[in-house]
């Protein structure tokens, strides 16, 4: 089996995790792991819980590697959204204080893995990395109110209700406020690259 | 089941992460059957995932990574269970990974991931080995001992625990991305590659309820992470965007999140706000009470020294007057003398007639009574009195100023102190105590 180095591939490492190749596991942790903790610690502000979870992750990466679609090969985005929808069920548990609905397999497979049934384009780390520069430039772009929106929705993990409750305004605005930020986001970023 | 224009309104919010349980469900039920989706949600999906890139990176603490080899070794029986049932075959994975690599020593694998100086580990104890009994054998091997059963002579049997290793010991695997960016990233997390040094270190992982079975050990690498505690964030996003993300959060919290800190004072618990008073009253208390105690005593010093102050100005006064008088060209002086009430009291008057003025000197005379003092007189050549003064001797003070008439000036004969009321007499009493005439 090919050595895992600097010019493999995040697709080419998500297939020897489907064949439970341990290093390529190990590779992808150690590829992954920091910017899968960053936005983890940023959402449940706390060291531990954080290293809970990105723990949690990996588990659920190597027990459900058979849910990534290889075809569409979208490992960047597949990776960040597994573990912010893990982040975000966890510090929602904590909130509600009750376990509203049992954590199972079934459970897991319908709200923390991702759903990607589009037509996006495959990203990997590398890429998003290269981005940087262009993602901060098109945040910056956005209304103070818009980049709010985005930041209490994607990185505070609030529903649209708690978005609405905490600014006072209605749901509907809301949906429309966060419409209107990815949309602008969106046409912000085009200017330099697509995604 | 939704339509396809709610679910297209759906999907904004799904893409951020924001929508609630009932919408995700609902979206996830139209989707699973098929429903038709808007073509840019792949693409909205995609932008969501690069938001954290604008994040302060940050590593994850190093022993996290053994964290998650032992909650993957946990999952073995699932796992194992899976490969049994899949049309994969990961026995030689294992089998590379667990013993030929490490039997042979370092792997390409390690090769390429392995980083600067090595750090040795020994686990003390691991609750989770497996013992001789338990079903320990992992895919890989299983894989092995069905393939050939006559190869486990091979194995040393100390070596059974130990093959399944999900991940091996920290390597940084950062240097594949030789990007502008990652260069900066480079000092975190660098994977040093050729300039990098292997060393072997062992595990020992020994089985507390098991005192018989000897530890098994392994030969690990492990590295050391190249970059420094203060080093350990890198920012992936610059200060402009910070501070305007700062800002921006800054002027939101302002305006809508005064509930939110509302709430976060509600949270302190009231014993630990009532105990922080109590305490800080107590201490205001002492405190006040030695400022009080102190400044008592800088205020009865104060008193004391404007006192001192006082008598020492009036007795310099007093001592001017009195060198004034004496070095008048017309000065007399007359000594008074005890009578016998009281033989031993002496006086003495110091008299300038150009000034209308004079001082009595009295020692050597017993205390009065209360509202009793006593009284300076003068007789003039007609056998009248006429008085200087009623002085009350407290005996700091021993000299006296009165004034002479002008008109009397020369007339004086004689000068008598005697005791008075406290008021003073319009003509001298009897108790004269002091007597003394001008030569």
């Amino acid at each position: 089996m090919a050595a895992v180095d600097s010019t493999t591939s995040d697709l080419e490492i998500m297939k020897r995790v489907a064949s439970y190749d341990s290093l390529a596991l190990e590779a992808l942790y150690n590829r992954y792991s920091t910017i899968l903790y960053t936005l983890i610690k940023t959402i449940v502000s706390d060291q531990k819980f954080a290293e809970d979870i990105l723990s949690d992750v990996f588990v659920i990466i190597w027990r459900k590697i058979n849910h990534f679609d290889f075809e569409k090969g979208n490992v960047y985005t597949w990776l960040i959204t597994l573990a912010r929808n893990k982040a975000v069920d966890t510090i929602r548990m904590k909130k509600s204080g009750v376990e509203t609905q049992p954590y199972s397999d079934e459970y897991e497979d319908k709200f923390i893995l991702p759903l990607l049934k589009s037509n996006g384009k495959a990203v990997e780390l590398r890429d998003a990395l290269n981005k940087t520069v262009n993602m901060q430039k098109a945040m910056e772009d956005l209304t103070d109110a818009q980049q709010y929106v985005i930041h209490l929705a994607y990185f505070e993990g609030l529903t649209e209700g708690e978005i609405a409750s905490k600014l006072n305004i209605p749901v509907s605005t809301v949906k429309s406020k966060i419409r209107i930020a990815l949309t602008n986001l969106k046409e912000n970023l085009s200017r330099g690259y697509s995604i | 089941m939704i339509t396809r224009q709610e679910a297209a309104d759906l999907i904004y919010a799904n893409v951020l992460g924001c929508l609630d349980r009932g919408d995700q469900t609902k979206l996830t039920e139209y989707i699973n059957a098929g429903g038709e989706l808007p073509s840019n949600m792949g693409e909205l999906q995609n932008i969501a995932s690069m938001l954290p890139v604008i994040l302060h990176a940050e590593n994850p603490d190093s022993r996290l990574k053994d964290k998650v080899a032992r909650k993957l070794y946990r999952i073995k029986d699932e796992i194992r269970a899976k490969v049994n049932t899949g049309s994969i075959n990961p026995a030689e994975v294992f089998y590379k990974n667990s013993r030929e690599n490490r039997k042979a020593g370092s792997t390409q694998d390690d090769k390429v991931l392995t980083t600067t100086e090595p750090e040795k580990i020994i686990v003390e104890e691991n609750p989770e080995a497996p013992s001789e009994n338990e079903s320990n054998i992992l895919p890989g091997e299983q894989e092995k001992e069905a393939v050939n059963e006559g190869s486990r002579e091979d194995i040393p049997e100390e070596n059974t625990a130990k093959d399944f290793e999900p991940v091996t010991p920290l390597r940084n695997t950062f240097e594949s991305f030789k990007s502008t960016r990652e260069k900066v990233l480079e000092g975190n997390f660098k994977d040093g590659g050729e300039e990098e040094t292997q060393e072997e270190t062992r595990l020992e992982v020994k089985t507390p309820t098991r005192d018989k079975i000897k530890p098994y050990e392994r030969v690990i690498t492990k590295e050391k992470p190249s970059y420094t505690a203060s080093a350990n964030k890198t920012p992936y996003r610059s200060t402009s965007t910070k501070e305007r993300g700062k800002s921006f959060e800054r002027a939101y919290k302002s305006k809508y999140m005064t509930e939110e800190s509302t709430n976060k004072k509600q949270g302190m618990k009231p014993w630990l706000v009532i105990s922080l008073f109590i305490i800080l009253l107590l201490a205001l208390t002492v405190l006040y009470l030695n400022f009080s105690s102190e400044i008592d005593n800088l205020k009865f010093n104060n008193d004391s020294l404007k006192q001192q102050v006082n008598d020492l100005s009036v007795k310099f006064n007093s001592t001017q007057e009195i060198q004034n008088i004496l070095e008048s060209a017309d000065v007399n002086v007359i000594n008074l003398g005890g009578t016998g009430i009281n033989p031993v009291g002496k006086g003495k008057l110091i008299i300038s007639e150009s000034q209308n003025k004079g001082y009595l000197q009295l020692s050597e005379m017993p205390e009065l009574g209360q509202n009793k003092a006593y009284q300076l007189w003068m007789q003039l050549p007609d056998g009248k009195y006429f008085s200087l003064g009623v002085f009350n001797p407290s005996g700091r003070v021993q000299y006296f100023p009165f004034k002479i008439p002008q008109s009397e000036g020369s007339n004086i004969t004689e000068f008598l102190v005697t005791e008075e009321p406290g008021e003073g007499s319009a003509n001298p009493g009897n108790k004269v105590f002091l007597t003394g005439s001008l030569q």
